[in-house]
């Protein structure tokens, strides 16, 4: 069945449970009048609320939603879940005019972390403490990685609660580096040795011997960011100054331009999507560095999925890699009419007990525990990579200006790897960006 | 059957040309219009195959064809609302476009006054804004109007789109068209408005047929407004295609499928409609 | 006075004529080109919301970004290869069209298909014709044991590859316009022309290219504008790779707006690209007229 009949199946049978209770719910009150408890009557006079949550759709967001919804709604019968989702590829810009232009339509959305310091600054969503009790708050502190957890945290309070997260880690298929005679690189500098062999071996059936995400933007940015900060390095230091023309981004960028002949063609414009399918469908047998997924490691939608092993990325010289954080929490927008009802979801969608069924309807979880759950592991053996990860993770930078900041260095990164430019030159075109954009943000005086 | 046209005396042939030379032509065009046709006809061979016949390496062009995509498509009932109101919008945006664009064309094309031409370069210039620049400034004032998310208000955001283009392409038609036809008219006694809907329009019915087509498949096929000024109520077809490409794959099969569904109908349409574009060859009897 | 036919006309009457589609169009945008400049004047993080004055200093960062002005030539080049492309085909596609025999209506409605499909579809299928690997063309040049080509997978050849899908989608839009204006053309003048003995080409060049003259100006300005704007296929096919090989005008402009979140800047990107558009409309229409009136 396709991603789309299973939604269809799925909300049928809701139509069908809801029709039910709907009936069971009028025969019980109108038959049961007279045997009404005192809890009965305090349920019936409990008011029905509907609420309205926005996702990205299919697998983690959409789908993952669509099948936890149904048990929330068994558990508080006197709440609705209305969900609308829109293709990932639309969701963020449609999401940034609504929520910025203060829309009520709303009541819960997901987001991930580099928009929490500029919805919160701009008090478009609201802190969620006074919704969780202090254990909820304590569990959640000692589940989810605290790198993680921190990046949806902004002046002490919490605007997003995450049931998901991701972040960058290496994918690489198991039968060709047997094949090639190699191991897995520990770090950067083992790498193009790796790749070599790969390429050796990798000639007869064509197969390229590395791939990534480097399109223009944040794709080039992020690959970048991660090897950059596995070296050490940081985007600036603690006035604000910019530092990344120096040793380490050459590094980096001298990394990624001798990877380059052993690249798969669309490697250069490709988006995560495009590099998951290249190491899916066998074109290539290494990515050092790819957004996690679930689709490499699922046999039934990889062709290779039994193959294809995961591990962290490799280390920056001796220091451990540090991997661009992702992921998406949930927030409540200020013009939620049922802010309420809405945070009920969220701690429901987010609690320990609800993992498992997270898991089997596509989710990609947060919490440590979860990613540990040998029950979980059947569905993503990848998740104790995941696990690791997370704790060596990189949060994005924590300024409203971050988001053009990543788009002008993966543009920089580009030109670079393309020779439209020349590396020293992409780094000073960088240092200059950034400077401007931080200064007019008032960072850098 | 006569070819009376230039192109006859390329090949040599004045009058009657005879049979074979017509047929040879027509092979020549068919031939051109099935290259042309390429890449469609290519989505609609992804639309005959199965989900795993279409990740093969090599593209086939021999295979068990299948009609399972039309049939998910058919059964998805937001799709059909989608492409209906596309339809509803799309129509409407074209009649009152062409009812607009027709008036001020004419004005503009057989009145000389003082602010003519700054006039004529204004409403060029609506066409030059680029979208993008406009969209949050439209979603602001909509919702302080209670238009997200309606017909109504997705069809006055695609009106400054649509008339520029109709009045200059229908300004430069009735410029074509010639004034003594006018003038006749009003020796007889017609005021403005008469020689208007009597004359000069029936003359231009082929002009107005093209412009139609343009402005419906402009309207059909925008996508940046209808993203961010509709949600589920409104939300057009070219919106709703989007959705076919998932997060990791693209639903290549459901995806050609509906495309070809949309394809046929508007083919349709724009067949009946362009037939006026052949009477085109009578316009020259004013003598 | 407004001069019109048969002589002159009280002013009053051409503004009948206006008024509705006038009023209808200043009443919608007044507000949104109020706003633009006035955007374009801040400093607006769409995320935060607030807005801060700063003047100027938009027009003269992005005077400044190298990476801007270069989109703003490439976008220049790109629109003169690709409306001269669709000029000639289409004009070629629509000598070829005069004439009526049966069959023709049909193949006719068949080539305006490219501008039927939806944009996205558009986008998507030449994506996946121009794969090295499992792509359609390359397949074929390869049954014509001829080696394949990288597309738009190189920096060299991305941005032809684009214009290559952007002709093939609307060459029929320029085709259907000059085909209604030949056929507009008194089949009389015509006639005398060829019994004069005057051969194909002289028919072509020095009688039908003049007398369509107005229409072929307004189809090159309509063309040169929507190839400046263009969006919908850099979105779908390439998003500005690879490398920076694709990244036109009007896609820098949506980067900008939602990818970087920043309206300010990207309604002076709008306006600087407007003022672009402006200065090669005029440019094109002194070209073509020649003192000639609009």
């Amino acid at each position: 069945m396709s991603f789309e009949d299973e939604d269809r199946h799925e909300a049928f049978l809701h139509s069908r449970r809801e029709f039910l209770r709907k009936s069971l719910a009028v025969a019980s009150a109108t038959t049961a009048l007279p045997l009404l408890s005192p809890l009965r009557a305090a349920a019936a006079a409990t008011q029905r609320v509907t609420i309205t949550l926005w996702s990205p759709a299919g697998q983690r967001f959409g789908k993952a939603n669509a099948g936890i919804i149904p048990l929330f709604e068994r558990a508080h019968p006197n709440i609705k879940v209305n969900t609308v989702t829109t293709s990932i590829g639309e969701y963020f810009p449609k999401m940034a005019t609504e929520i910025g232009g203060g829309s009520t339509t709303y009541d819960l959305f997901q987001a991930i972390p580099t928009f929490v310091v500029a919805f919160a600054s701009g008090r478009k969503i609201v802190p969620l403490d006074d919704y969780l009790t202090a254990q909820e708050k304590a569990d959640l502190d000692a589940d989810i990685p605290k790198k993680y957890y921190d990046t949806f945290k902004f002046e002490g309070k919490i605007y997003g609660v995450p049931n998901d997260s991701n972040t960058q880690w290496s994918f690489y298929r198991k039968d060709l580096f047997r094949q090639a005679g190699v191991q897995l690189p520990k770090a950067w500098d083992d790498v193009e040795g790796v790749v070599k062999a790969l390429q050796k071996t990798g000639q007869k059936d064509g197969t390229f011997a590395y791939t990534a995400s480097l399109r223009r933007g944040e794709y080039a940015g992020a690959h970048f960011s991660t090897i950059f900060w596995s070296h050490g390095g940081e985007w600036w230091d603690a006035g604000f100054r910019p530092t990344i023309n120096n040793d380490i981004g050459k590094k980096t960028l001298e990394i990624m331009l001798s990877l380059m002949p052993y690249a798969d063609p669309g490697s250069i414009n490709a988006t995560e999507d495009d590099t998951i399918n290249a190491m899916g469908s066998g074109t290539a047998a290494y990515a050092p560095v790819l957004w996690g997924n679930s689709v490499l490691t699922n046999p039934s939608l990889a062709k290779r999925g039994a193959q294809i092993g995961t591990s962290v990325p490799p280390r920056g010289g001796s220091r451990l890699a540090s991997p661009m954080l992702g992921g998406l929490a949930y927030m409540i927008p200020v013009g939620a009419k049922n802010k309420d009802a809405a945070a009920r979801y969220i701690k429901f969608a987010t609690s320990r007990q609800i993992m498992r069924a997270w898991v089997k309807n596509t989710g990609q979880p947060a919490r440590v525990s979860a990613l540990r759950d040998p029950e979980n592991l059947k569905t993503g053996p990848y998740f104790p990579t995941l696990a690791q990860a997370l704790q060596q993770g990189h949060p994005q930078v924590r300024i409203a200006e971050s988001f053009q900041l990543l788009d002008a260095l993966g543009n920089q990164v580009a030109r670079a790897l393309t020779k439209e430019v020349t590396v020293a030159q992409a780094l000073q075109d960088i240092d200059a960006t950034f400077t401007e954009t931080l200064k007019k943000g008032g960072h850098l005086k | 059957m006569t070819i009376r046209t230039p192109t006859a005396a390329l090949t040599g042939d004045e009058r009657r040309p005879g049979r074979a030379h017509e047929i040879l032509w027509l092979v020549l065009v068919g031939l051109v219009v099935l290259i042309w046709l390429g890449p469609v006809l290519w989505i609609s061979n992804i639309s005959l195959k199965t989900r795993a016949e279409i990740a093969v390496p090599v593209p086939s062009f021999i295979f068990r064809p299948t009609l399972e995509n039309y049939a998910a498509i058919l059964e998805n009932p937001n799709l059909v609302r989608y492409a209906a109101n596309s339809l509803i919008i799309a129509s409407v945006t074209t009649v009152i476009t062409i009812v607009l664009a027709s008036l001020a064309a004419y004005g503009l094309a057989r009145f000389t006054f003082r602010g003519r031409e700054g006039l004529l370069t204004w409403i060029l210039s609506l066409r030059m804004m680029p979208v993008i620049a406009v969209v949050v400034p439209f979603y602001i004032m909509y919702q302080r109007l209670g238009l997200l998310d309606t017909y109504a208000g997705i069809i006055l955001a695609y009106l400054p789109v649509t008339l520029p283009f109709a009045i200059w392409l229908l300004y430069s038609f009735i410029r074509d068209v010639p004034v003594v036809l006018d003038e006749a008219a009003m020796l007889d006694g017609c005021g403005p408005w008469r020689t208007f809907l009597e004359i000069v329009l029936p003359v231009s019915l082929p002009s107005v047929a093209v412009t139609a087509i343009f402005t419906f498949i402009v309207c059909w096929n925008e996508f940046l407004l209808a993203l961010i000024l509709t949600a589920n109520r409104a939300k057009t077809f070219a919106v709703g295609m989007s959705e076919f490409v998932l997060s990791y794959e693209v639903l290549w099969g459901q995806i050609s499928a509906a495309a070809m569904m949309m394809l046929l109908p508007l083919l349709v349409i724009v067949y009946l409609v362009q037939r006026h574009i052949v009477k085109g060859m009578t316009l020259g009897a004013v003598r | 006075m407004a001069r019109g036919p048969g002589g002159n006309w009280d002013r009053f009457v051409p503004f009948q004529f206006l008024a509705p589609g006038l009023l209808v169009l200043i009443a919608i945008v007044v507000y949104p080109t109020i706003a633009i400049i006035q955007n374009s004047l801040y400093d607006w993080n769409l995320l935060v919301g607030n807005r801060r004055f700063v003047g100027v200093q938009n027009y003269a960062s992005l005077l400044a970004d190298q990476i801007f002005l270069k989109s703003l030539v490439r976008t220049s080049i790109y629109t003169a290869g690709v409306v001269s492309a669709e000029l000639v085909l289409g004009f070629a596609l629509a000598l070829l069209f005069n004439r009526s025999f049966p069959g023709l209506n049909v193949l006719r409605t068949l080539l305006i298909a490219p501008m039927l499909v939806a944009p996205v579809m558009v986008g998507l299928t030449w994506r996946f014709m121009y794969e090295p690997s499992i792509g359609v063309l390359n397949y074929l040049l390869s049954v014509i044991h001829l080696p394949g080509l990288r597309w738009i997978s190189d920096t060299a050849t991305a941005l032809p590859s684009v214009g290559l899908a952007d002709v093939w989608q609307w060459t029929p839009f320029v085709f259907l316009i000059l085909l209604a204006g030949l056929q507009s053309i008194p089949e009389s003048i015509v006639e005398a022309a060829v019994m004069d003995g005057a051969g194909a080409r002289r028919i072509i060049f020095e009688m039908q290219v003049p007398l369509l003259s107005r229409v072929i100006l307004i189809v090159v300005l309509l063309r040169v504008i929507d190839s400046v704007k263009l969006f919908d296929l850099i979105y779908v096919v390439t998003r500005g790779g690879p490398g920076n090989s694709t990244y036109l005008a009007s896609f820098y402009n949506y980067v900008v707006g939602f990818t970087q979140f920043q309206m300010g800047r990207a309604s002076a990107t709008a306006f600087l690209i407007m003022l672009m558009i402006s200065v090669l409309t005029m440019l094109l229409l002194r070209v073509i007229l020649r003192g000639e009136r609009l």
